[in-house]
């Protein structure tokens, strides 16, 4: 077919207008998100501080942090949805918040006893930390993936990244709600590296599924 | 294209794109056709005229537009949108064609000496008679892939090895001529 014949025969498919914009469908978001909680409540029992969430500042933090991230990555997957945005943007930000982090270990681990300072690191979980978080981000990140075949993405790999990102995040944040590991050198390790792994399952979805 | 003609461009084709939502009778058609030069030009002077494909890219290019038409917010500007999905599409072209034989056009000259290294030297008699000697799966994976330059991929589907043993093939049939021809030269 030559491209005027391809021309008229998309214009007449396109000839009564359509909706400029139109609003995405967000349920796989929700049911992937459902999914995830319907694990998380099915497999790990809720911790005390759960019901008493601001006993210690480490709390807070991890949640503050892990809920900025997430805000941030919110506003870079809508960024990424517009082809003619610039995705450069916010990306400085995700860099700022690990770098944060990195500052508060190093003080809390300069200040520990040396004894004391590879269990800050090792905690009581770290062989299940990054794993749990990696397996309740994957039925999120499957509902955005469908979300995001939506949109016309011309940076697939990115946009899997940081819908793994976002779904670790999440998935983090729930997971805080079962696990009483609040030490910063362990939220930066294990945490960073759940949060880390479903950003590169997300790169290799993304490569094969998302398109324009 | 100066910064001036760029936004009379943009304004032109966000007018037409206007209507289109609306349904007025052409509009599309004349935005679909006002794209067409200019992803013809953007590809032509990246793709030094291989006029087939810059056609091939023009028309996937207007299907993409077309199939996302329904995405595009019309607040952002259209031409920074298409220009996006053209990048888009051009990087996916290099990716799947940088590994294949017809991607390189040869000069004269080039060919030229191409046919005197392709003259029947002691080393491609050597060659030869090497990769005869070989397994015929091993020696059809080396031909295609290190001579003939496909990707394993290709040499995969030509051949219906899959791609790891395509892959396996090589290196033991590369394995396998070294010892050989370690052998004659001796």
């Amino acid at each position: 077919m030559n491209t005027d014949e391809l021309i008229e025969r998309l214009s007449a498919q396109a000839a009564g207008g359509w909706t400029s914009g139109r609003p995405v469908s967000w349920s796989p978001v929700l049911f992937g998100l459902m999914v995830t909680a319907a694990v998380f409540f099915a497999a790990f029992p809720l911790a005390p501080h759960a019901y008493d969430p601001l006993q210690y500042w480490e709390h807070v933090l991890r949640w503050a942090v892990l809920l900025l991230l997430a805000v941030i990555l919110v506003r870079q997957i809508l960024r990424l949805s517009q082809p003619a945005l610039s995705w450069q943007v916010r990306l400085g930000a995700l860099l700022w918040l690990p770098a944060f982090m990195a500052v508060v270990t190093m003080a809390r681990v300069a200040s520990a006893h040396p004894q004391d300072r590879w269990a800050m690191f090792t905690g009581q979980s770290w062989a299940s930390c990054s794993a749990s978080i990696l397996m309740l981000s994957l039925p999120l990140l499957a509902g955005c993936m469908v979300v995001a075949r939506q949109w016309a993405v011309t940076r697939p790999a990115l946009m899997g990244a940081v819908l793994g990102w976002f779904s670790g995040a999440v998935a983090a944040l729930l997971y805080t709600l079962h696990c009483t590991e609040i030490e910063p050198a362990f939220v930066l390790l294990w945490y960073g590296l759940g949060v880390g792994l479903p950003g590169w399952i997300g790169v290799w979805l993304g490569r094969r599924w998302l398109k324009c | 294209m100066d910064s001036a003609s760029w936004i009379e461009v943009e304004t032109r084709l966000k007018g037409l794109l206007t209507d289109a939502v609306q349904g007025c009778d052409g509009s599309y058609h004349q935005f679909l056709l006002g794209l067409t030069p200019l992803l013809r030009r953007y590809f032509a002077r990246r793709l030094h005229q291989r006029m087939a494909d810059v056609e091939d890219l023009t028309q996937e290019v207007l299907l993409a537009v077309h199939r996302q038409r329904h995405t595009l917010d019309t607040s952002q500007p259209v031409t920074a949108w298409v220009h996006a999905v053209a990048r888009y599409k051009l990087i996916d072209f290099y990716r799947s064609t940088s590994r294949s034989p017809e991607w390189v056009e040869w000069d004269e000259e080039q060919l030229s000496t191409l046919e005197v290294a392709e003259g029947p030297g002691e080393d491609a008699e050597l060659m030869r008679a090497l990769l005869d000697a070989l397994p015929g799966g091993q020696r059809d994976a080396i031909r295609l892939v290190k001579l003939e330059g496909w990707s394993v991929r290709d040499a995969s589907r030509m051949t219906g090895q899959s791609e790891a043993s395509v892959k396996v093939n090589i290196h033991r049939g590369i394995k396998r001529l070294i010892a050989q021809f370690r052998g004659s030269a001796a």
